[in-house]
């Protein structure tokens, strides 16, 4: 009985599935910023494709990194007000390397630091944390969880037909909210005469289209169509009898 | 080496996969541009999915 078993093995051994989920997460990560000049850059920022299953596993385990990443923005913030802004190795940087200073620094930052390597040691990408840590955690600070989305592709991928679907950071292509409906126009004698020839034409194709729209589009002029689609059903059925 | 008794007749044969047979999907049509696809999938010919384009499509 499998129950109360967590997470998909994915046909992997736990170790070729733990490389893997590492792997997909620092690619994600990595798309988010793309060099211009590189032929094979990925088309989207902040997108992979893969297959549903693989997705919906990386997905907690990225959350988590952002989390992760998060959590270490105010010690990072608090160890700003020890800083120098001295260069390396300069006498005045070296006057604040040895005083208290930098002591205070070193130990407001270490759980920052902490949580750099914790992530390092998921990613082992030094390019991967440093967006992480500089860019994602700065983008979702204000998100409490969900940074990332999923989504479903029609094409099966070649060679076993697999789901695809694509994950991606949430925060650009979000969903548009829907708007209080617009109010009914009503329709003048005029609009009538014009608008029903056409919508017998349409009615029949009107029907089966009218389970996804209801769905899908909530704008005033669609509805404006059903009303009309559905007073020319009316009149078919009248003529029938 | 174990071997079948006797030949399955057409009737069973064809009894045993009587339950066997595929449905088609479902297919919704796309709000955008009225392709048929199967449903909660990014459109494959404009790249819609719930009222924002998802994926730019080359025209």
């Amino acid at each position: 009985m499998r129950h109360r078993l967590r997470g998909r093995k994915l046909g992997r051994s736990h170790s070729h599935r733990k490389a893997m989920l590492n792997n997909m997460a620092a690619s994600l990560i990595r798309t988010v910023r793309i060099d211009e000049d590189d032929p094979g850059r990925p088309r989207t920022p902040g997108r992979i494709v893969t297959t549903v299953p693989k997705a919906k596993e990386l997905r907690p385990m990225v959350e988590k990194l952002i989390t992760l990443a998060k959590k270490a923005r105010p010690h990072e913030e608090r160890a700003e007000e020890f800083a120098t802004t001295a260069e390396r190795n300069t006498s005045e940087w070296k006057s604040w390397r040895e005083s208290d200073q930098w002591q205070q620094w070193a130990a407001a930052r270490a759980p920052a630091v902490a949580a750099r390597r914790r992530a390092f040691s998921i990613l082992r990408d030094d390019e991967a944390v440093d967006i992480l840590f500089d860019e994602l955690a700065d983008r979702f600070i204000d998100r409490p969880g969900g940074y990332t989305r999923i989504v479903r592709i029609a094409a099966r991928r070649l060679g076993d037909a697999g789901e695809q679907a694509l994950i991606e950071f949430v925060g650009e292509r979000d969903r548009v909210r829907r708007q209080s409906a617009a109010p009914a126009v009503v329709p003048t004698s005029a609009d009538e005469s014009e608008e029903e020839p056409a919508a017998e034409d349409q009615a029949a194709a009107d029907d089966n289209e009218e389970m996804s729209r209801d769905e899908t589009a909530p704008e005033a002029e669609s509805a404006e169509e059903g009303a009309v689609a559905e007073s020319a059903d009316e009149e078919t059925e009248e003529t029938k009898d | 080496m174990a071997v079948p008794k006797r030949k399955i007749s057409r009737t069973r044969g064809r009894k045993r996969r009587s339950h066997n047979a595929v449905t088609p999907i479902k297919l919704q049509f796309c709000p955008q541009c009225g392709t048929a696809k199967p449903s909660h999938v990014i459109c494959p010919n404009c790249g819609h999915y719930q009222g924002r384009t998802l994926v730019e499509t080359e025209d």
